[in-house]
């Protein structure tokens, strides 16, 4: 399936890389006059942060809620192709997780910022945005373009359904699916004989084993709270063995009447302290931060690191061992699996206010057809897109996890409520991994920053 | 008999000279600046810069922390309520107290290395000067997200060199994971910003210190005092108006601190290296909470307003007792 939008090559390369000069050129100049002149709207409206009714069209403003240096380029090399065939201006200002929140939030409510946005799709952003009427209900154009016949109709509809019930405006569609899990190195468990585990009775002997052979065998990192990557992550994945996915659903959506003070909170909290205590986790776990773990598991001294599959390309490309990659274990085996993280992690998102709708909406076209889907495709991502014939595995990670995301559940980010319950939710962790508080003081103090959290 | 040897009896003698070579060297400046709107007028653009860009702020925050605000949707007036929460939230109240520890030890510990390293490089005779103060004033000019990062690399538990000298010197049994301990994040943080602190102090002492004639020591030398007594009654008087200043812009330093906390460990673990910068930055524009991260700001600029009186009454109370 063709999306419409493919130049040649050559000509879009020569293009955007004129375009790119061009914008480069005009903009500097305008801003250099717009100093001049002492006027800052003028150095505003010359950078591209302006309102849609006052700015030319023409221009193309992305904001993009990166994973990896990888992706940032595949999506600005990819963006560049699309503003060179349609002679547009195109820029993609990369942003990590806090400052893109903060950063969006900002532009949107003073009716500025990108024309489009690739953001978070969680109840303290996409959703607020929708609520704001921020952001277009894009339901017209999925009609329009076809794109519910191209993309996964359950991760088209997921985001939507949770915020504001069957009728809600769906104002975010996604490109890729994403999930959190078990990445681990080959080659050490081909040493000492072991596998991925399938059973959590498989996955506690495994963690035995490599730290009774001397190796640290989940290396994750919990310096610079909030870091994605962080420790936090397996204690994520675990309460997502023993908490239900509809309570951990209501949660993520402050239901006042759902409690973080539960059975299956503690029973998590029991298990990770127990790593914890058998030295399972990084030595000095709380003073490495998320990029010393990835630096571990790269150089080979830790056996497994939970991350993002939004990692794929940067792992591939920093090991001479092709890491593998496998969801948790089951603790109930009468619950359906399920991995920690939601799917879809981002969704792109049209701007109330961008210059030109109907170019936002041309690019969005662009950005779920084929073309880009077989570049995220070759750079082990996992599309949105349905192709007519899967294509085959880039590496053995992709096989790995499209396995893996065809027989789990999505779930959530916990961090993810929002509030003071996100900002404290680190450090109440941080007094779990350094055994100063019990599961149960820790299932109470969530509860606690919750309902402080929904008193707002 | 000679007179014993004393700044007062030396200060007294110039004094005496002073009033005997003449009348004062520019009579009518102060009746010249005396009327008008000129001086004025020579105010305003200051005045503009610094009404626009800080006490409209200010009045904003104010304004800001008597409300219940997202920082998007419409403001709510709660009166005082913000205020009534900031006293009974721990959070705010352990920040607190990190802000206060991180000023005592901020007032003593750049004013002691910068004071000695001053005496140091002015005192004693030695080659290449020059050099050493160039070197020491160097981590003053750095950026502090710089420093923070070089900081967090010397305290990395895996590769740091901080362990890894410990080792060296068969200290090991003293390693930590400075960064990600409860009991020595704070301490850690605060070395890297004493780091940074002390050259601004140093530079003080040395101007006060190049402004002390010669002639006190001889004369202290004279009169057989030791180098002890010299840098009591000699050095430390001349060094006290300079000190206060250093005092005041090291406290108001250590109440301001933010990146190296927020760059390093944005406040962990377990809030152990949260300070009140940090707890605003938090409540504004992490949690959306204008209100109650406005009324932060305003105690911490209490706070601030709060150490400067002090410390300018203590000035002003060692002017007179001079």
């Amino acid at each position: 399936m063709t999306d419409g939008h493919e130049p040649s090559s050559h000509e879009a390369t020569e293009t955007a890389a004129y375009g790119r000069r061009a914008f480069l050129g005009r903009t500097g100049k305008l801003i250099a006059g717009a100093a001049l002149a002492g006027s800052f709207a003028d150095v505003a409206s010359a950078s591209g942060f302006l309102k849609g009714s006052e700015a030319a069209t023409g221009k193309l403003d992305v904001w993009y809620l990166t994973g990896s240096p990888q992706e940032t380029k595949y999506v600005t090399h990819l963006t560049s192709m699309y503003g060179g065939h349609h002679a547009l201006k195109t820029s993609v200002t990369p942003y990590d997780y806090d400052p893109m929140n903060r950063a969006l939030k900002l532009a949107l409510s003073s009716h500025r910022g990108p024309d489009v946005a690739y953001a978070n799709p969680s109840p303290d952003d996409e959703f607020v945005y929708q609520k704001n009427k921020w952001i277009i209900d894009l339901n017209p154009l999925v009609k329009k373009y076809g794109w519910d016949k191209r993309l996964s109709p359950s991760v088209m509809n997921y985001w939507g359904t949770l915020c504001c019930g069957g009728n809600t405006p769906r104002t975010g569609i996604p490109f890729d699916l994403t999930a959190v899990d078990w990445f681990y190195n080959p080659k050490i468990f081909a040493k000492y004989g072991l596998k991925a585990p399938t059973t959590f009775p498989q996955l506690e002997s495994l963690l035995a084993t490599l730290k009774s052979k001397g190796v640290t065998p989940i290396g994750v990192g919990g310096l610079h709270v909030g870091n994605p990557g962080s420790v936090s992550y397996v204690f994520q994945q675990v309460v997502h063995q023993t908490v239900s996915r509809s309570l951990l659903q209501r949660l993520q959506l402050r239901d006042p009447t759902a409690s973080w003070d539960n059975p299956g909170i503690v029973q998590a909290a029991t298990i990770v302290q127990n790593w914890a205590k058998k030295g399972y986790l990084s030595q000095n776990v709380l003073a490495l931060s998320g990029s010393d773990a990835d630096a571990a598991f790269l150089n080979g001294d830790s056996a497994m690191i939970i991350n993002g599959t939004w990692k794929n390309q940067q792992y591939l490309a920093g090991t001479e061992f092709s890491p593998r990659f496998f969801p948790t274990p089951r603790i109930d085996t009468s619950r359906p699996w399920v991995m920690g993280g939601y799917s879809p992690n981002n969704v792109w998102m049209i701007n109330s206010h961008a210059r030109s709708q109907k170019t936002a909406a041309s690019y969005l076209d662009y950005m779920l057809g084929e073309q880009v889907a077989t570049t995220l495709w070759n750079n082990s991502d996992i599309p949105a897109y349905r192709f007519k014939k899967t294509p085959k595995p880039r590496s053995q990670l992709q096989a790995d996890v499209y396995a893996a995301m065809g027989k789990t559940q999505t779930g959530f980010f916990l961090a993810n409520v929002g509030g003071v319950f996100t900002t404290q939710y680190n450090p109440t962790l941080d007094k779990l991994w350094s055994l100063s508080i019990s599961p149960q003081e820790l299932a109470k103090e969530f509860q606690s920053n919750y309902k402080q959290t929904l008193s707002g | 008999m000679a007179e014993r040897f004393s700044v007062g009896t030396v200060r007294r003698r110039r004094r005496t000279s002073r009033a005997a070579s003449g009348p004062h060297r520019f009579p009518g400046v102060g009746s010249r600046l005396g009327g008008g709107v000129s001086p004025y007028l020579y105010l305003l653009p200051a005045f503009v810069i610094y009404g626009a860009f800080f006490l409209l702020p200010l009045c904003r925050i104010v304004e800001y922390s008597f409300l219940k605000w997202d920082g998007y949707s419409e403001k709510k007036w709660v009166g005082l309520a913000n205020y009534q929460k900031l006293a009974h939230d721990p959070l705010f109240w352990r920040a607190f107290r990190h802000n206060i520890a991180w000023m005592v030890a901020g007032i003593t510990v750049p004013t002691i290395v910068g004071l000695a390293l001053a005496i140091l490089l002015v005192r004693q005779p030695m080659h290449g000067r020059t050099y050493y103060r160039a070197v020491f004033f160097l981590p003053q000019v750095l950026a502090s997200v710089v420093v923070a990062i070089v900081w967090q690399w010397i305290y990395s538990p895996s590769s740091g060199a901080l362990d890894a000298i410990l080792r060296g010197v068969g200290l090991g049994q003293f390693q930590e994971a400075w960064l990600g301990s409860t009991t020595w994040a704070l301490p850690a943080i605060f070395v890297a910003w004493a780091w940074t602190a002390y050259g601004l102090s140093m530079v003080i002492f040395i101007a006060a210190l190049q402004s002390v004639d010669e002639e006190y020591f001889e004369a202290a030398k004279i009169d057989g005092a030791s180098r002890l007594q010299q840098l009591k009654h000699v050095l430390l008087p001349f060094v006290r108006r300079p000190m206060t200043v250093v005092i005041l812009v090291n406290a108001i330093g250590a109440l301001q601190v933010f990146d190296l906390v927020f760059i390093t460990t944005n406040g962990g673990p377990a809030n152990a290296t949260l300070v009140l910068s940090v707890y605003v930055y938090q409540n504004v524009f992490q949690i959306l909470n204008v209100g109650y991260g406005s009324a932060n700001a305003v105690a911490l600029a209490l706070a601030v307003v709060l150490a400067s009186v002090i410390f300018l009454r203590l000035r002003g109370m060692a002017e007179r007792s001079a």
